[in-house]
C-alpha cells in the first residue's frame, strides 16, 4: 500500500538535486533553497508516514524499485528495506537533514555557489537514504560511497581554501581505505551465501563457520571504522570541518559518520556469531571514545573541539555494538544526532555571529550578545555531558550500565573516564566561548549579531529535542523505543536480562557525579581561575603539545605509508625513464674499451658503483641522447625479462607439480 | 586443377559487415585522392556513415542470432564475435568524431588519417572473428599495422615519431614472439585451429609456445611485464590514436585471449589461472603505483590504462564464463570511461595545446562541463558507484571470489585505493586550484557528441545496466560448458545452501 | 644423412644468427644474414618445401637484404656500440632459458608422459610443391591470404603517409 511512498522517499530528493543541478543556473538562490529544502521535508513527511505505518502494522517491508544487476549467478535489485532499525534511521536523517537544510539557507544565504552546495546537500541526503534503506549490501554500498563523494565535494566547498582541497582528498582516500575492508566483506558474503540480500544472508548466517564469521565481521568493521572515523582511521574527521559548518553538522556529526555503527547494527547477526569481532568493535569504541575525549581537551577550534567529540561519541556507540547492547547504541546515534547538530549548529552561529572567526581563545563573553545561541549551546552541552534528564544522560547512561552490567569492568572504566573528558572539554568549551571578558578583537566586537530567524529556529528545535529526546528510552531497557527496535536488533540472550533497579539507579548516580566532576573542574579552570589552566599547560609541556599536536597521528601516517607510496610511484616511474638505460648503457661504455672480455668482472664491479653515484651528474648530459635513442632496445630486453620470468614460473610450477604454489597464492 | 573453396552467398553474408567496410574504405580512399576539394571533415561524417551501417549490421546480426562459421572454422561468427565487433566500431566511431578537430593539426594526408582508422578497425573485427593461429597472427598484424603510421602522424613533433618508431620495432618484437609462439604449438600438435588443439597433451613445447603467445598478446593489451612500450607511445602519439590505441585493441586481443584460455587451454587451468594472478597483480600494482608519479594527462591514463588492464585479467584468471561475461562488461565501461576522459584530453589540448596535468588546474571554472564530465569519467574509472566502472569492478570481484582468489581479490581492493588517490589529483587541479588564464573554453559540436554519449555510456551502464548484462551473458554463452567449474582448484566454491 | 645435412645448416643458422647481432659492423651483420638466409633455404630443400626454399632466397636474400644493404651504405652506419650493452643480460637470459627449456625436456621424460606423437609431414602431394601451395592458398587458406592483401594496401598507404609528408615539406 505504501510501497510507493517508500519509493518516493529517496526520489524527493532526487528530484531536487536534478532541478537544482541542471536548471540551477536560470533561478535565484530563494528558489534553489525552496526546492532543496522542500523536497527533504516531503522526504521527512513521507518517513512519517512510512513510520506511522510501521508502528501499527510492524514486520518488515521489502520495496523493488527495479532489478538492477541480473545476471548469471549474480542478482541484485534496487530494493528498500523497512524495518524498525530503517526506520529510526530514516527519520533521524531526514528530520536533522530538514533541518539542517533550513538552517542552511540563512547560513550559506548569499554565498556565490548557494545553488551548487545544496545540490550536494541533497546528493547526500539521496545517498544517505539509499544507505540506510538497502535491502542488500549493494545498495548499502552504494550509499556509502554516495556519501563519500558528497562529503568529499562538501569538504572542498571552499574552492580557494588550499586546507579545505587537502582535506577533502584525505577524508575521500581515507574512506576508501575502509571501503576496500567493506567490499571484500561483501564479496566474502557473496563467497559464502550466493547472493547480498540482508534476509537471506541473515536467514542462512548460522551456517557461517567461525572463523568465516570472524572475517566477515572484522572486514565490515574495517569499512566501519574508515566511515565512523574511529581508530585507527579517525583523522580524516577533524580535517574534514574545513567544509561549511551544516555540512559539518549534517554530515560529519548527525548522519553519515553513523553509518558505521548502522552497519554494525544491520549486521548484528553475523556480529553474535563472532565473540572475537564482537570484542574488537567493543575494543576499537572504548579506545576511541577515551583516545580522542583526550585530544579534544586542548583543542583551540571551536569546530575541532566538537569534531573530536563526535570521535569520541561514535566510540560509546561502538563500544554499545560491541558488548551487545544494539539498542542503546542506535538510541545514542540517535539523541546524538540531536545534541551534537545541535552543537555544530550553534557553533555556526556563533562563528558566523564573529564573522568567520572559529579560535575559541579569540572569543569569550558572548552570552549577554548572542543570547538565543547561547541557550541552545548550553543545552546542547548539558546534553552531551549528560546531565539529567537530557538526551545525553539517558543514552550514553545505558551504554555504560550495559558494560557495567555484563561485566566488561575495564571499558566500563574507559566508557567512565570518557565521560568525565567529554564533560569538562564541553563546559570548557562553553566557558571560553561565552563567558569571561571578550577575547576578540575590538573590530569583531562590534559586530557581534546574533543570526536571523531561519538559523535560530532549527537551533530551538534541536534544542528541544536534546531536551526530551531520552525520554523514549526511559526506563533503561524497557522503554518504548527498545520495544520498537527489538525485531530489528534482538541479540538473542544479550540483550534481555533483568537487573535490580538499585543498580540502575546507582550506576545513573555515579554517571551524574561523573558529569558534575566534568563541569565542576572546567568551571574552576576556565571560570573561577582563569589563570589555572596555562599553569596547568606549562607544568606538563610534554602532554600538553603531544596531545595539541594529536599524537602526531596524522604526522606517522604521512611517513608510513603516503610518503612511501609516493616515493615508490617516482622511483619506478625514474626507473621506467631512466634506470634502465643508465644501467643497461653504464654497462656498455666500459665495455667500449675493448677486451672487455679479462677485465669484465672488475670493471663492472667497480664502474656499476660510480655510476650510481655519478649517475645525477650525467642526467643532463644524456637527456638529449634519450630522446633520440629511445631506449627501446631496452623496452624490448623488459619485455623478453618478463617473458624469461614467466617461463622459469613455469618450469617452476612443473617440476613441483603444479600445485604447490597454487595454494600458497591463495 | 580442382579448389576445394566452397562459399556460398550465406557464407557470405556472415561476412557482411566485414566486406562492407573493406568497400567502403576503398570508397573513401578513391574520394580522397580523386576529389581534391572534397572537404576533409566531411571525410569523416561519411566514415561515421559507413560505421554506422556495419553497427547496424551487427546488431542484426545479433538479434537474428546469425551465426556460423567459415574457411574451415578459421573465421567465426559468434555471439562473442559480434559483441567485440560493435565494441570496435562504436569506439571507432566515437574516435572518429573525436578526431575532427584534432586532424586540423595534420598538415598532409588528412583523408588517409580516416582511412588507416578504418583500416584498423577492420582489421580488429577481423580479430575479433580470428579463429584459429594462423588468423590470429595474420589479423593481429593487419591492425597494427595501420596503428604504427597512425601512432607517428604528427610527423613535426619529434616525440610522435619516437612513439612511432619505438611502437613499431617494440611491435614486431612483439609479432616475432607471437610466430615464434605460434610456430612452436602446431609443432607440437600439427593443427591451427583452435578448438583442435584443445585435445593435445602438454608438452614442454606447446607450453613455450602459448608462453610466447601470450606475451605477445600482453604486449598487445599491455599487461605488465610486457607494457613497457606503452608510456611512451601513449604519450607521442596523437591523443585521438591514443585514446583509439588505448581501447580497441584490447578489446580485440581479448576476444582472442578468452579464445585462447576458455577453448585452447580449457584443460589446463589450474596451470594458467597461477600466470594470468600474477600477470593481473603486478599490472594493477605496478600501473596503480606509478601512475602517481606521472605529470601528464596522457602518461596518467597510460599507467591507469595498465592498472586497469589487471583488473579485466581478473576475470580472464576467474577462468569461468561469469568470468568471460565481466571481462565483456568491464571492457565496455572501460570503453566509455576512457574514452571520455580521453576525449576531454583532445578537447582541452586543442583549446590550450597542452597535456600537462598543471593546465588542467582550474577547469572548472573554464568549462564546468568539460570538468564535470572528467569528474565522471575519472570516477567511473576509479570504480565509484552508481557509475558504469564501479559495476564492471563488482561484476569481476565477483567472478574472482566465487573461484576463491582472495588473493588477488585483496590485491585488487587495495589497488582501488591507490587508484582513487592519483584520480583525486586531478579532480582537485580541476575543481580548486587556480587557473593561470580565465577565458571560458568552448567545445566543438562533434566533440560534444561524443563526451555525451561517453557519459550517456557510463551512467547507463552504472544505473540501468541489466539489458547489457543480459546481453553480455548470451555473447559469452559457448564458455558455459567448455570451461568446467574450478573444482579441481578451488577447496569450494559455496556452502550447500548459497546460489 | 639427412640428420647430417640438418645439423650442419642448423649448426651455421645459430652461428651466423649470433653473428648478426654480435658484429659492431653493419655490413658484416647483413653479410651474415645473408648466409643464415640461405641455410634457412636450405633447410626447407631438406623438407620438400622448395617453392619456400625459392621465395626465401628472392624475397629476402634477393630483395630485402640489397635494400638493407643499400639503406647501410646510402646512411653511412657507423659502428654502433649501443646495442651491445645488453650483450651481458642477454646472454644470462638466454642460457638460463635454454638451461629450462632442456629442464622442461628431461622433466617430461620422468614423469613418462606420453610423448607426443612428431608431426608426420604430409605425403609429398601427386601434384607439384606450388601447385599444392598455390591451391591450399586459394582453398584452406584464402581467409589469411586476403587479409594478407588488405596489409599490403595498409602498409602502402602507410609508407606514403610517412615518407612522402617529407617530399612535400621538401617542395614548400
Amino acid at each position: 500500500m505504501y510501497d510507493w511512498l517508500i519509493i518516493a522517499i529517496p526520489v524527493f530528493p532526487l528530484v531536487a538535486v536534478l532541478l537544482n543541478g541542471l536548471l540551477g543556473s536560470r533561478y535565484s538562490h530563494d528558489i534553489a533553497g525552496r526546492i532543496a529544502c522542500s523536497s527533504v521535508g516531503l522526504s521527512f513527511a513521507a518517513a512519517l508516514v512510512v513510520f506511522a505505518d510501521q508502528l501499527q502494522t510492524g514486520g518488515v517491508r521489502e520495496v523493488i524499485a527495479y532489478r538492477w544487476i541480473f545476471g548469471g549467478d549474480l542478482n541484485i535489485n534496487l530494493a528498500f528495506l523497512i524495518d524498525p532499525l530503517s526506520c529510526i534511521m530514516l527519520l533521524v536523517v531526514t528530520g536533522v537533514g530538514f533541518l539542517i537544510h533550513l538552517y542552511s539557507v540563512g547560513y550559506m544565504h548569499g554565498e556565490e555557489g548557494f545553488t551548487r552546495f545544496f545540490t550536494y546537500m541533497n546528493l547526500f541526503m539521496v545517498s544517505m537514504l539509499l544507505l540506510v534503506m538497502g535491502n542488500n549490501y549493494v545498495v548499502l554500498f552504494i550509499g556509502w560511497e554516495g556519501v563519500g563523494l558528497c562529503s568529499y565535494l562538501l569538504i572542498g566547498y571552499y574552492y580557494d581554501k588550499v586546507s579545505a582541497a587537502k582535506a577533502a582528498t584525505k577524508a575521500f582516500v581515507v574512506n576508501r581505505i575502509g571501503d576496500a575492508g567493506f567490499l571484500l566483506a561483501i564479496f566474502l558474503v557473496f563467497y559464502n551465501f550466493g547472493t547480498l540480500d540482508y534476509t537471506q544472508v541473515f536467514a542462512h548466517a548460522g551456517q557461517l563457520s567461525p572463523k568465516m564469521a570472524t572475517a566477515i565481521a572484522l572486514c565490515l568493521l574495517v569499512g566501519a571504522i574508515g566511515k565512523s572515523a574511529q581508530l585507527p582511521l579517525y583523522t580524516w574527521l577533524p580535517d574534514a570541518m574545513e567544509g561549511p559548518t551544516p555540512v559539518s553538522a549534517l554530515i560529519h556529526a548527525a548522519t553519515m559518520v553513523t553509518a558505521g555503527v548502522y552497519m554494525i547494527a544491520r549486521n548484528h547477526t553475523i556480529y553474535d556469531l563472532s565473540p572475537a569481532a564482537m570484542t574488537t568493535v567493543a575494543v576499537v569504541g572504548g579506545t576511541t571514545a577515551l583516545f580522542a575525549a583526550t585530544i579534544g581537551l586542548v583543542q583551540t577550534d571551536i569546530k575541532r573541539v566538537l569534531a573530536y567529540s563526535t570521535v569520541s561519541q561514535l566510540g560509546y556507540m561502538f563500544l554499545g555494538c560491541g558488548i551487545g547492547a544494539y539498542t542503546a547504541a542506535i538510541f545514542h546515534l540517535m539523541t546524538h544526532a540531536f545534541f551534537k547538530a545541535l552543537l555544530f549548529l550553534s557553533a555556526g552561529s556563533v562563528i558566523h555571529a564573529l564573522g568567520g572567526e572559529q579560535d575559541i581563545r579569540k572569543m569569550g563573553g558572548l552570552s549577554k550578545k548572542i543570547p538565543w545561541t547561547h541557550a541552545v549551546f548550553l543545552i546542547g552541552t548539558l546534553a552531551i555531558a549528560g546531565i539529567f534528564p537530557l538526551a545525553g544522560f539517558w543514552s550514553k547512561d545505558e551504554i555504560m550500565a550495559h558494560a557495567f552490567v555484563h561485566h566488561h569492568y575495564v571499558l566500563y572504566g574507559m566508557a567512565a573516564i570518557g565521560a568525565l573528558l567529554t564533560s569538562f572539554y564541553m563546559f570548557r568549551l562553553t566557558y571560553l566561548t561565552f563567558y569571561g571578558r571578550p577575547r576578540m578583537d575590538h573590530h569583531r566586537a562590534e559586530h557581534v549579531h546574533e543570526s536571523p530567524m531561519i538559523m535560530i529556529g532549527p537551533l530551538v528545535v534541536l534544542a528541544g529535542l536534546s531536551v526530551i529526546g531520552g525520554f523514549p528510552g526511559v526506563p533503561p531497557e524497557d522503554g518504548w523505543f527498545h520495544h520498537f527496535l527489538h525485531p530489528s536488533v534482538a541479540a538473542g540472550a544479550a540483550e534481555a536480562h533483568g537487573v535490580g533497579l538499585g543498580l540502575v539507579v546507582g550506576l545513573m548516580g555515579v554517571a551524574t557525579v561523573i558529569a558534575l566532576a566534568g563541569w565542576g573542574v572546567a568551571h574552576y579552570l576556565y571560570s573561577a581561575r582563569p589563570e589555572a589552566a596555562d599553569q596547568l599547560a606549562a607544568r606538563a609541556p610534554a602532554v600538553y603539545t603531544t596531545l595539541l599536536n594529536k599524537y602526531y597521528v596524522d604526522e606517522l601516517y604521512d611517513r608510513l605509508f603516503v610518503e612511501p607510496t609516493k616515493k615508490l610511484g617516482q622511483a619506478w616511474d625514474w626507473f621506467d625513464r631512466t634506470i634502465i638505460d643508465g644501467l643497461v648503457r653504464g654497462v656498455g661504455e666500459m665495455t667500449e674499451g675493448g677486451a672487455w672480455l679479462s677485465t669484465w668482472i672488475e670493471k663492472h664491479v667497480i664502474y656499476a658503483g660510480l655510476n650510481v653515484i655519478g649517475y645525477a651528474n650525467h642526467l643532463t648530459a644524456r637527456a638529449w641522447r634519450k630522446l633520440q635513442s629511445g631506449m627501446v632496445h631496452h623496452y624490448a630486453a623488459i619485455i623478453v625479462a618478463g617473458l624469461f620470468i614467466l617461463v622459469h614460473l613455469v618450469v617452476v610450477w612443473w617440476t613441483t607439480g603444479l600445485s604447490g604454489f597454487g595454494v600458497a597464492l591463495k | 586443377m580442382t579448389f576445394s573453396l566452397t562459399l556460398t552467398p550465406a557464407d557470405l553474408l556472415l561476412m557482411l559487415p566485414e566486406l562492407f567496410l573493406t568497400l567502403w574504405l576503398c570508397v573513401i580512399l578513391t574520394i580522397d585522392f580523386s576529389l581534391p576539394r572534397f572537404p576533409k571533415r566531411n571525410l569523416a561524417y561519411l566514415s561515421v556513415l559507413g560505421l554506422a551501417v556495419v553497427l547496424a549490421n551487427l546488431i542484426w546480426f545479433d538479434r537474428a542470432g546469425m551465426t556460423g562459421t567459415l574457411f574451415n572454422h578459421m573465421f567465426v561468427v559468434d555471439r562473442m564475435a559480434i559483441f567485440f565487433k560493435i565494441f570496435i566500431v562504436v569506439t571507432t566511431i566515437l574516435v572518429i568524431l573525436a578526431s575532427i578537430d584534432y586532424v586540423k593539426r595534420f598538415k598532409f594526408f588528412k583523408g588517409e588519417y580516416y582511412f588507416l582508422v578504418l583500416m584498423s578497425a577492420l582489421g580488429m573485427m577481423f580479430m575479433a572473428s580470428a579463429n584459429d593461429l594462423l588468423s590470429i597472427f595474420i589479423t593481429l598484424e593487419f591492425s597494427t599495422f595501420g596503428f604504427y603510421v597512425l601512432v607517428a602522424y604528427l610527423r613535426d613533433d619529434p616525440a610522435s615519431n619516437e612513439a612511432g618508431l619505438k611502437f613499431f620495432i617494440l611491435g614486431v618484437f612483439a609479432a616475432g614472439l607471437l610466430a615464434y609462439g605460434i610456430s612452436l604449438v602446431y609443432g607440437e600438435t600439427g593443427k591451427l585451429v583452435l578448438s583442435d588443439i584443445a585435445a593435445a597433451p602438454a608438452t614442454p613445447g606447446l607450453i613455450i609456445g602459448y608462453l610466447l603467445i601470450f606475451a605477445a598478446l600482453g604486449f598487445k593489451i599491455g599487461a605488465a611485464p610486457f607494457h613497457s612500450w606503452i608510456p611512451d607511445t601513449y604519450h607521442g602519439a596523437p591523443t585521438p590514436v591514443t585514446a583509439f590505441l588505448s581501447i580497441a585493441p584490447k578489446g580485440a586481443a581479448f576476444a582472442i585471449l578468452l579464445r585462447l584460455f576458455f577453448i585452447s587451454l580449457a584443460a589446463f587451468k589450474p596451470a594458467w589461472v597461477l600466470l594470468l594472478v600474477l600477470a593481473s597483480i603486478l599490472s594493477m600494482t605496478y600501473g596503480n603505483i606509478v601512475a602517481i608519479a606521472q605529470k601528464n594527462i596522457k602518461r596518467l591514463l597510460a599507467y591507469s590504462g595498465i592498472a586497469q588492464i589487471g583488473n579485466v585479467l581478473i576475470g580472464l584468471a576467474a577462468g569461468t564464463k561469469m568470468g568471460g561475461d565481466a571481462i565483456l562488461f568491464y571492457l565496455l565501461t572501460y570503453l566509455f570511461a576512457n574514452l571520455g576522459a580521453f576525449a576531454i584530453v583532445i578537447a582541452v589540448g586543442n583549446l590550450i595545446n597542452s597535456d600537462e596535468i598543471e593546465d588542467y588546474n582550474g577547469l572548472n571554472r573554464r568549462s564546468p562541463f568539460l570538468a564535470f564530465a572528467m569528474l565522471v569519467f575519472l570516477l567511473s574509472l576509479a570504480g565509484v558507484p552508481p557509475l558504469a566502472g564501479f559495476i564492471g569492478k563488482l561484476y569481476i570481484f565477483i567472478a574472482a571470489i566465487k573461484e576463491g582468489l582472495y588473493v588477488l581479490l585483496i590485491v585488487g581492493l587495495i589497488n582501488v585505493v591507490i587508484s582513487m588517490y592519483y584520480y583525486l589529483v586531478v579532480v582537485k587541479k580541476m575543481y580548486i586550484n587556480e587557473p593561470v588564464d580565465n577565458s571560458p573554453l568552448t567545445v566543438s559540436a562533434p566533440m560534444q557528441a561524443v563526451i555525451y554519449a561517453s557519459l550517456a555510456g557510463t551512467l547507463a551502464l552504472g544505473i540501468y545496466p541489466q539489458p547489457i548484462i543480459d546481453w553480455v551473458v548470451s555473447a559469452t554463452m559457448m564458455f558455459s560448458h567448455i570451461v568446467a567449474p574450478a573444482t579441481a582448484v578451488a577447496p569450494s566454491t559455496a556452502l550447500p545452501f548459497g546460489g | 644423412m639427412a640428420q647430417l645435412f640438418f645439423f650442419y645448416l642448423a649448426g651455421i643458422i645459430v652461428l651466423t644468427s649470433i653473428l648478426v647481432v654480435a658484429l659492431r659492423n653493419p655490413v658484416y651483420s647483413a653479410l651474415s644474414l645473408l648466409i643464415m638466409f640461405f641455410h634457412v633455404a636450405g633447410l626447407y630443400v631438406t623438407l620438400h618445401a622448395e617453392f619456400v626454399a625459392a621465395v626465401q632466397i628472392i624475397v629476402y636474400a634477393g630483395a630485402i637484404l640489397v635494400l638493407y644493404l643499400f639503406v647501410v651504405m646510402l646512411l653511412n652506419l657507423h659502428r654502433e656500440d649501443r646495442y651491445h650493452a645488453q650483450f651481458p643480460l642477454a646472454t644470462l637470459l638466454g642460457v638460463t632459458i635454454l638451461t629450462e627449456v632442456i629442464l622442461l625436456m628431461l622433466q617430461r621424460g620422468d614423469s613418462g608422459a606420453p610423448v607426443a606423437t612428431p608431426v608426420i609431414a604430409p605425403p609429398t602431394p601427386a601434384i607439384g610443391n606450388t601447385e599444392a601451395i598455390g591451391e591450399v592458398l586459394y582453398s584452406t587458406y584464402v581467409f589469411p591470404f586476403e587479409v594478407a592483401s588488405l596489409i599490403l594496401l595498409v602498409a602502402m598507404i602507410g609508407a606514403i603517409v610517412l615518407a612522402k609528408q617529407d617530399l612535400f615539406e621538401q617542395k614548400g
